[in-house]
């Protein structure tokens, strides 16, 4: 079965810097191109954030050769999808389309990495500083237990870690966007020298890379692109917030400093999370929700990022529960796992649910593509499926308990998002 | 060298794309099977339609069929809820069940390597449910929770009252989860009434798409479903909406930061006939992003994150909506530039409109077969729907065969400017303040589910 997780590629470095990779996959008449820019919302500054996710919006609003609407018109017309994401160390964008229209695409990413800021207008900023400011209303403002997610990070984070602030950005800083800080932060990481393009799905190889270069290959590097400076960040004492929002049921969420992405302990603590809370027959689930019935959910998960981790857990009460009877539960189960044993079969049952969800993941080439682009921005390689993997099989029950020493019993977030009095 | 930037470059040659082969054969109990072979990955993905969505509630029990569906992998004969989540964990086989008006669905996506295991369970949760009393409560309980903390949800709350106000009179106008009151008293014996009257392959439809022959395919579906047998009872004639009326539904959401949008009407049924054309029109009117209304409302105004259009379809009615959520301010300029849109489409459209709709559509076409789910949900409509055997081979030509006469004669059909039910989900007291001297409309209060409160 690991056969086919050993996926072939090809890989050149451009004499700007920019990584190259293509995988062939004839089996459809459909290419999917990727790029990762590595800057997320981690590369902004205290009263200037939101600029990363910002770009997510102006990449799509046309460039010297292209006019604004364009973009999008462009790759619809061609029978294409496309979108991006902006996360706290990467944004990325992505188009599928048939498979003759590959240049097509290839002309559009060029074009706006290195022709962006002559089109870019006061007039096209100013109407996606509005889109984005009912993008974070819809996402985060008007949605129940919306806020929980900047309450967390800017509690866990003091405030000049990188990790602060949203990726959106705060509405105040979105208010007072400029247009010159927009083109510096645009030339600072918009660069060949930062980015990985994959292009996979169905394509003559040497016409590939020969439009690669075509497109890309007269634009410069420069290798003065800043570092992020932080420091990891420990908290001294529990941090308790109540937060009031506009909801039925009170929420607890609970969050610890951890293991950065691909750390010693990184897919330890997935593990863990799996056997805390991945199915139904699972510590927290089995007891909150089966058993005891005081929760009406719980999830917990391990989010890696490139600087630092966060463990989270999240419980919703069910009416008439108070949160402190479900924070004692959880603790309770935590302790229990260091005390007694982890059964084999737990984690044999998370590895197996990683495995085949890597499986089916291949069934769809954008999925895929997005895949590779993360293990070339963080591992230096995009074929590795089977080390991600490998990571699984090797963890025992003692890394698990270590783990819950290292990270879980340390002071952490605690958020309790409670129903309005009305 | 430079490169010569200034123009888009061409396509190639046009591309190779072959749909693929669907068998339709039927087990000895009356299960249709609709089955595509697909090789590239070691996988199977099933998806089994049952007739026994949440339309068949009997009267004042909505969300029976939810709840019964939310039972079912709770327990067999011989395994508890844990046990079965176990086991599914541990072949790495993905389970989930799903419902909506029509059907309840049950999908899963196995490992080819552990297809045995995988369908024996399957079969186990649909032939030998437990439905134990404990088990019931349960479910029971977390169902009026889950209807509890959709009332949270403002876009849950806009869909619930535009389908309630246009599908008046009918089990369409309920939400499939059930309302506090009609769930209250529902009991376990309800469930297992309605599980031996639905729950039957002779109306049932399984699909598969996997990497295995269709004759190893059929025997092991012959053994898993040997045991499963009965005859669906013919359904009483389902009732007809009522007539709509243009009108204006506010539910009143103190402090909203943003107001949730919701204008339409019902329209013609699913049917081949016109069904393309309504394809074309909404998606120069508002079923992608370079639409006229996003791009309005959007790019133009920057009232909202994102508008779209869309004619929805269930096996007996068709409905048209245009959905988005603006600041509160703009909410009602928001709602009159989307009815200028509505008035707009009736008068003309332009022929590179229609260019790039046919071209988006058509091209885009081979990307809705890339992988095992799409395909499986795509046979899935063929049977939801009752399509033409030749759909799929059909489809790009009766796309390209619509005409601008059928277009505007479709817009005009199926978007009532005269009828349209516009429900806001905001703050009440905003809203009121200039709505109803710009709109002229009747305007009603409601609560969570369309019913009118004054």
């Amino acid at each position: 079965m690991n056969d086919i997780l050993n996926i072939n590629y090809y890989k050149e470095t451009l004499d700007n810097g920019l990584d190259v990779i293509l995988y062939d996959d004839k089996s459809i008449p459909l290419t999917a191109v990727n790029l990762w820019y590595k800057v997320g919302s981690a590369n902004e500054k205290p009263g200037k954030t939101g600029f990363a996710h910002l770009f997510e919006h102006m990449m799509f609003q046309g460039s010297e050769n292209v006019s604004k609407e364009m973009h999008f018109r462009y790759i619809q017309e061609a029978g294409g999808s496309l979108n991006g994401s902006t996360s706290f160390d990467r944004t990325n964008y992505y188009e599928t389309l048939p498979s003759n229209f590959l240049e097509l695409a290839l002309w559009l990413e060029s074009d706006r990495m290195g022709l962006l800021l002559p089109a870019l207008t006061q007039e096209k900023l100013t109407n996606q500083k509005e889109v984005v400011m009912n993008e974070r209303r819809q996402r985060y403002e008007n949605q129940p237990y919306g806020m929980a997610w900047e309450l967390l990070f800017s509690n866990l984070f003091n405030d000049k870690h990188p990790y602060h602030w949203p990726t959106i950005g705060w509405m105040k800083d979105i208010e007072n966007f400029q247009l010159e800080d927009v083109r510096n932060f645009f030339k600072t990481y918009y660069l060949p020298n930062n980015t990985s393009l994959i292009i996979g799905g169905d394509f003559e190889h040497e016409q590939a890379l020969d439009l690669v270069k075509k497109y890309f290959g007269d634009f410069k590097s420069n290798s003065d692109i800043p570092k992020i400076n932080f420091e990891q960040e420990q908290l001294d004492e529990v941090i308790r917030i109540d937060h009031e929002d506009d909801v039925q049921l009170p929420r607890l969420y609970l969050a610890w400093h951890s293991d950065k992405l691909y750390g010693k302990d990184d897919a330890v603590l997935d593990v863990l999370s799996e056997i805390l809370s991945g199915s139904k027959n699972t510590r927290l689930y089995r007891t909150l929700v089966y058993e005891k019935q005081i929760a009406q959910d719980v999830s917990c998960f391990q989010y890696s990022a490139n600087l630092q981790g966060m463990f989270i857990i999240i419980a919703t009460a069910k009416p008439g529960v108070e949160l402190h009877t479900i924070r004692e539960e959880i603790f309770s189960e935590i302790e229990k796992i260091v005390e007694a044993n982890i059964e084999d079969r737990e984690i044999q049952k998370a590895r197996n649910s990683v495995k085949s969800s890597y499986i089916y993941s291949l069934q769809n080439l954008s999925t895929l593509v997005d895949h590779m682009n993360n293990y070339n921005c963080n591992l230096n390689e995009p074929n590795s499926f089977i080390f991600d993997l490998n990571r699984y099989e090797q963890i025992k029950k003692i890394h698990i308990i270590n783990s819950i020493e290292k990270y879980l019993d340390k002071p952490f977030v605690e958020l309790h998002i409670i129903p309005k009095k009305k | 060298m430079i490169t010569d930037r200034s123009k888009a470059p061409l396509p190639k040659e046009e591309i190779d794309f072959h749909l693929p082969r669907i068998e339709k054969f039927k087990l000895p109990n009356g299960l249709k099977i609709l089955f595509v072979e697909k090789n590239n990955l070691p996988i199977i993905h099933f998806n089994l339609v049952l007739n026994a969505g949440s339309k068949f509630d009997p009267d004042g029990k909505n969300g029976l069929a939810q709840l019964t569906s939310m039972l079912l992998d709770e327990g067999t004969k011989t395994k508890n809820a844990l046990d079965i989540d176990d086991e599914f964990e541990s072949l790495g086989t993905v389970f989930n069940i799903a419902i909506d008006h029509d059907s309840i669905y049950l999908s899963m996506l196995s490992l080819m390597e552990n297809l045995d295991n995988s369908l024996s369970l399957f079969a186990e949760i649909l032939t030998e449910p437990a439905f134990n009393d404990s088990d019931f409560e349960r479910e029971h309980r977390k169902l009026s929770t889950q209807i509890l903390q959709l009332k949270d949800q403002p876009s849950y709350i806009a869909d619930s009252i535009f389908e309630s106000v246009i599908f008046n009179g009918t089990p369409y106008s309920f939400p499939v989860m059930g309302t506090d009151i009609t769930t209250k008293n529902l009991v376990n014996k309800d469930v297992i009434e309605y599980y031996n009257s639905k729950f039957v392959p002779d109306d049932a439809c399984l699909v598969v798409v996997g990497n295995i022959s269709t004759e190893l395919l059929t025997e092991k579906l012959k053994d898993a479903f040997k045991s499963w047998s009965g005859n669906n009872s013919p359904n009483s004639q389902l009732l007809k909406p009522g007539e709509e009326h243009a009108k204006i539904y506010i539910f009143d959401k103190p402090g909203s930061p943003q107001s949730e949008i919701r204008i339409g009407n019902l329209c013609e049924p699913r049917d081949e006939k016109f069904y393309y054309s309504k394809k074309v029109v909404n998606t120069i009117l508002g079923g992608q992003f370079s639409s006229r209304i996003n791009l309005n409302l959007r790019e133009d105004k920057g009232y909202t994150y994102g508008a779209h259009s869309s004619f929805y379809y269930n096996k007996l009615h068709g409905y048209f909506t245009v959905a988005t959520a603006v600041e509160t301010k703009n909410t009602v300029p928001a709602v009159k530039e989307i009815l200028k849109e509505l008035s707009a489409i009736h008068e003309g459209i332009r022929d590179d409109e229609i260019a790039f709709a046919k071209s988006y559509l058509i091209r885009k076409y081979p990307a809705m077969f890339d992988s095992y789910s799409k395909i499986a949900s795509n046979l899935t409509t063929l049977h939801v729907y009752d399509l033409p055997p030749q759909y799929f081979e059909n489809f790009i030509q009766n796309i390209e065969a619509t005409e601008i006469n059928e277009l505007i004669a479709a817009a005009k059909n199926n978007i009532k400017t005269d009828k349209l039910s516009i429900v806001l989900i905001g703050d009440k007291t905003s809203l009121l303040e200039n709505l109803s001297e710009e709109i002229e409309a009747e305007i009603i209060e409601v609560d969570h589910y369309g019913n009118s409160i004054h």
